[in-house]
């Protein structure tokens, strides 16, 4: 009987941990907020200059910003965390200066880099420095 | 009064156990929680690789280690050859020398054959472990001869000798030996941490070494799993424990 015991409770001890291994990150994932993130693209604006006595326009391209995710109120980019030694995504509040606008963007003049994520949507709400799950980059 | 005495001794040694079980389901303001098990399960994804790195480890060094120590107690008790007693005198200095003595030179040789950070840097240098090789050796000299005798008049396999008259004589001393050899391997540190440079290679130890990379909530709960399977082993075979190790007695 004892040695039945004993064989259970190695078996339950080793598979518990064996399934943990397999599903582990699907299940922390699961309770994080997923998000799907673009790289901030750079688009024509008109962009008026002012010389000696008039205005010059002219077409440019910069750095811009889907009006969609500025005009939610809340700009999250997503930065690199470290969590128990672990290199994570996680997002970060960011408050980018608008300049020019087109149809579809807004130009950037500050608080965001060229080079940087930001989130397009998350299933649920986000908090400045929490971990998220990147789980489609749009670009 | 020597049982009152016996049992703060016991203490002193099971109080840190307790305790870090106890403290290992204290949240925070001093409650009880599982909090700091669901943090290690599921919010500390390299504890898993280290945990079968350590399994995988002790279990392949006791097997292998077995294949090495019996063969070779065989011979000291069986084998005549020159300089038999300095050899084993030389076992015996090699098995009490610190580990911190025989690291160095390890490390050279697996640097030189190219093993650093890989499995074999663990495995390679455990297996030939001194201690196994002692302990069976002074179990051995109390086996039936008689057996082996016998043995011998029908074959001249060293192995097959050694298969179906030794190892049934010391069956006992082998689950004793393997359950020390099991817990030594479980608990290495400094052979990890020297020969490894991934975390995914290294095991358990390592990881309870490194408390100040990780969260510290999550130490207490990795100490008490950690403690798991050497106590499920230990409950295997803790009858043979006492038997095995009484030397030059046959149970």
């Amino acid at each position: 009987m004892k040695k039945v015991i004993n064989i259970a409770l190695t078996v339950v001890f080793f598979v518990t941990m064996f399934v943990l291994t397999v599903s582990a990150r699907t299940i922390h994932n699961s309770q994080i907020p997923n998000v799907t993130a673009t790289r901030l693209t750079r688009e024509d604006f008109i962009i008026e200059f002012e010389y000696d006595g008039g205005t010059f326009k002219t077409t440019q391209k910069r750095l811009a910003i889907k009006k969609s995710i500025y005009d939610s109120g809340e700009v999250y980019a997503v930065i690199t965390i470290i969590i128990n030694g672990e290199e994570r995504d996680g997002v970060h509040r960011v408050y980018p200066e608008i300049g020019a606008e087109n149809e579809e963007y807004y130009e950037i003049i500050s608080g965001v880099w060229g080079n940087e994520l930001v989130v397009v949507s998350s299933d649920r709400e986000l908090t400045d420095g929490g971990e998220v799950c990147v789980v489609e980059d749009l670009l | 009064m020597k049982k009152v005495l016996l049992i703060l001794l016991a203490m002193v040694f099971v109080m840190p156990l307790v305790m870090t079980v106890v403290l290992s389901f204290r949240g925070e303001n001093n409650t009880i929680t599982l909090q700091n098990y669901s943090d290690l399960l599921f919010n500390c994804f390299i504890f898993y690789p280290m945990f079968w790195n350590s399994v995988l480890y002790a279990i392949v060094i006791t097997l292998i280690q077995f294949l090495v120590i019996i063969p070779c107690a065989f011979g000291f008790i069986n084998a005549r050859f020159k300089g038999k007693n300095i050899l084993f005198v030389f076992y015996i200095i090699l098995m009490m020398m610190p580990l911190q003595v025989t690291i160095l030179p390890n490390y050279i040789g697996l640097r030189d054959i190219g093993l650093i950070n890989t499995h074999w840097s663990i495995i390679l240098p455990a297996i030939f472990s001194p201690f196994g090789v002692v302990i069976m050796n002074q179990y051995m000299q109390g086996t039936d001869n008689s057996v082996i005798e016998a043995m011998r008049l029908e074959t001249s396999s060293i192995i097959r000798i050694i298969i179906h008259a030794v190892i049934p004589q010391i069956r006992i001393c082998i689950f004793a030996t393997g359950l020390f050899v099991f817990a030594d391997c479980w608990n290495m540190l400094e052979q990890p941490m020297l020969f490894l440079r991934e975390d995914s290679l290294k095991t358990l130890s390592v990881f309870i070494a490194n408390a100040d990379k990780y969260a510290g909530n999550i130490m207490l709960p990795a100490a008490v799993i950690f403690m798991i399977p050497v106590l499920l082993l230990y409950r295997f075979f803790n009858q043979h424990l006492e038997k095995g190790l009484t030397f030059g007695e046959l149970s």
